[in-house]
This record gives C-alpha cells, structure tokens and sequence, in this order.
C-alpha cells in the first residue's frame, strides 16, 4: 500500500475550498435526483485531475459512472458503418488494406469501441432480466445495494466479491471489486454483472 | 500512475498509448473488464510480443467474458495463426451463440486465411455447429449466417479448394 499514490478524497477538495466539480454533478438532474432518493454524492480525484462523482455511505464510495453509464447500457454507441466498411475492404481488397497500417489500427480502435458499447448493452439486458429499468430509482437502488456490500468486505473478500442483487422479477449475480484508498475508504473499482449462462462462451 | 490508480479510473479516462507495456499487461489481465478489452487492443496495435501471451492466458484460463475472449482469439490470431487455430479447432464445436457470430465475422474479416486449409476446415466446423444450433430451437438468428455461408458453404469452398490444389 506504501507505493500507492494516495487519492485525494473529496472531504480534501471539500475542506481546500475546490468542491466545485462536485456542485456541478450534484446540479445535474441525476445528481439531484439521486439526492433527491437519500444517497449522498461525493467527488473524488484521481491522481492524474479526473474528477470522479461517487455515492457515497459511511467509508464506502461507489462511482456514480459504474452504474448509471456502464451497467445502464449508456456507453456510447460505435461507428458501426465505418466499421462494416473497414471489415469488407480487409475481406475484399486485403492488399490494399495491408499497405495502410492506419486501416487495421483504425478497425482494432473500434473494436473496442463496439465490445464495450455491447459489453454496457448486455449489463442492461441482465438488468432488466430482474424487472430493473434505466430509472433514476433503479440506479439508485443498485448503487444501495453496492455499498451496502461494500460495507461487508475486508481486505481478503475485496475482489470479485459475489452478492446478490434482489430486482422485482428476479436475483440476478454481481462481482465488485474494492480498492482500499489510503485512509481505508472502500472505492468500487469494478462491477460485473453476470450474465444467465449461455453453454459456453 | 500505478496499476491500483488506473483502475479507479472508467475505461474511457485512460490514455492507453501512454502506457508501458507492462503496465498494459497487467490492466489487459484485471477484472475491470471494459478496461481490460482497451488494454489488450493496444498492446496489439503496438504489435507487442505480450500481447500473444496475455491473449494466450485470457484464451487459455478463459477469463473475462465473452467480448474480451472474442478480443483475445483475434489478438492471438494477428500474433501465431498455427496456436489460434489449434485452439478454434477445440472450441469451435462448443461455441455458444455469441462466438460463433463472432469467429464467422472474424473468418469473413479474414477470408484469405480460411479459403484453404488448415484455416478452411475450421470454416467447416463452424458450419457444423451452425446445424446443431440451428436444431436447438431456442438458438437466436445469427446475424452473420447468411454471408457466411454464401463465402463457406461446402460446395463453394470445395471448388475453390480443387482450385487451389
């Protein structure tokens, strides 16, 4: 832990008089509603500046972003023509494809773009499994639930930590990850919703 | 910036190309999904050896999910064809769904490799295991069927592969 690069926590940011970032996500209207539903938001600020909104309960923080953007199907979506594209000229005119490397790092640049933009797609569909929407009170019941985990784990249970998130129709499986910030706040720093089971993958 | 502070990080605030190799192989392999299918996509776009053998432990110890192990066989493929395919020749016959509409497009992407062996008779256990999907009922429609099989089917590639003898 001595060569982690300590988190400055929004208490700091708070105290030094720089809590503007905060004020500007909890004016947002997710930020207020979610106020609005009893969490607290808080700011953190990671080592390179990135302002990061979190929930935040006793000595727990969740990332806002975790659940409201990645596991509510918001990653933005992919140029998906100028990826066919790409694809049927390395299929159909491989030597010219070949001669502009620019071509083939393009198509891995949005290859990324498209498994996570389908990766935050699939986390929504496992979510509605369970009877959860993209609502503002569904977000929040989500991020309760996370830190109410968060609460429960220590330093041996603190990754791909299993617990089960009750929705109206159904349970449905989550593995977290805690980091444990130099002061011993718990910081979610990843969140897997697990998938009904297809055979194999 | 250490790995542990990265990872606080969402995907998308990470500028990748600033990254050493080594710290790229260490995000390519965390559970921070989203992250981890960025990390292994760079190391390939740099043409890094690492980004064989950490493709290799994703396919190999089958981690992530599905989007990072369809990422990792395409990586792995650009970096040793003979292991990737070896690899797809035991898979293949699983293959669920996804996969499946995964390696078709991946195959299409790359026909030139699967037009003659050893690359074409994994074209053909693809379209076995098409059959067999298609005799689940519950299987969805692939998307990439249809062109596949009009690149693949065994009469085309059986004239193509007298051709190529």
């Amino acid at each position: 832990m001595a060569r982690t690069i300590p988190v400055i926590i929004s208490f700091l940011t708070r105290l030094l008089g720089l809590g503007r970032s905060e004020a500007k996500f909890n004016s947002t209207e997710l930020g207020k509603k979610l106020r609005l539903q009893g969490l607290e938001i808080a700011d953190i600020q990671a080592p390179n500046g990135e302002i990061i909104a979190c929930a935040k309960q006793g000595s727990v923080l969740v990332p806002v972003n975790k659940v409201a953007i990645f596991a509510m199907g918001k990653v933005n979506k992919y140029p998906e023509k100028e990826l066919r594209r790409l694809q049927d000229r390395k299929q159909k005119d491989r030597k010219n494809f070949d001669a502009n490397p620019e071509s083939e790092r393009r198509l891995e640049e949005i290859k990324i773009l498209r498994d996570n933009y389908e990766r935050s797609q699939e986390m929504l569909e496992s979510i509605r499994k369970i009877g959860f929407e993209d609502s503002v009170d569904d977000i929040s019941t989500i991020i309760e639930h996370l830190l109410a985990v968060g609460e429960r784990v220590d330093v041996q249970s603190r990754v791909k930590h299993p617990s089960k998130l009750d929705g109206p129709s159904g349970k449905m499986k989550v593995l977290s990850t805690w980091k444990f910030l130099p002061d011993g706040t718990k910081y979610l720093s990843t969140l897997n919703i697990i998938p009904k089971k297809e055979n194999k993958p | 910036m250490k790995i542990d502070d990265l990872l606080i990080l969402t995907y998308d605030q990470i500028d990748y190309s600033s990254l050493p190799v080594d710290a790229l192989e260490q995000l390519a392999l965390s559970d921070e999904l989203f992250t981890a299918t960025s990390a292994l996509t760079e190391l390939s776009i740099r043409n890094s050896p690492s980004a064989a053998s950490v493709a290799w432990e994703i396919l190999s110890k089958a981690l992530g999910d599905h989007f990072l192990q369809a990422r990792a066989l395409e990586v792995l493929f650009k970096m040793n064809r003979k292991k990737t395919l070896d690899f797809m020749r035991q898979q293949v016959p699983e293959y669920a769904p996804f996969m499946l509409n995964r390696i078709m497009e991946f195959i299409m992407e790359n026909a030139r490799d699967f037009e003659s062996e050893p690359g074409l008779s994994i074209a053909h256990l693809v379209i076995k295991r098409l059959k067999e999907l298609d005799e689940e009922a519950t299987s969805p429609k692939l998307e990439a069927q249809k062109n596949f099989l009009k690149l693949f089917k065994p009469e085309f590639t059986a004239s193509a592969h007298r051709l190529a003898a």
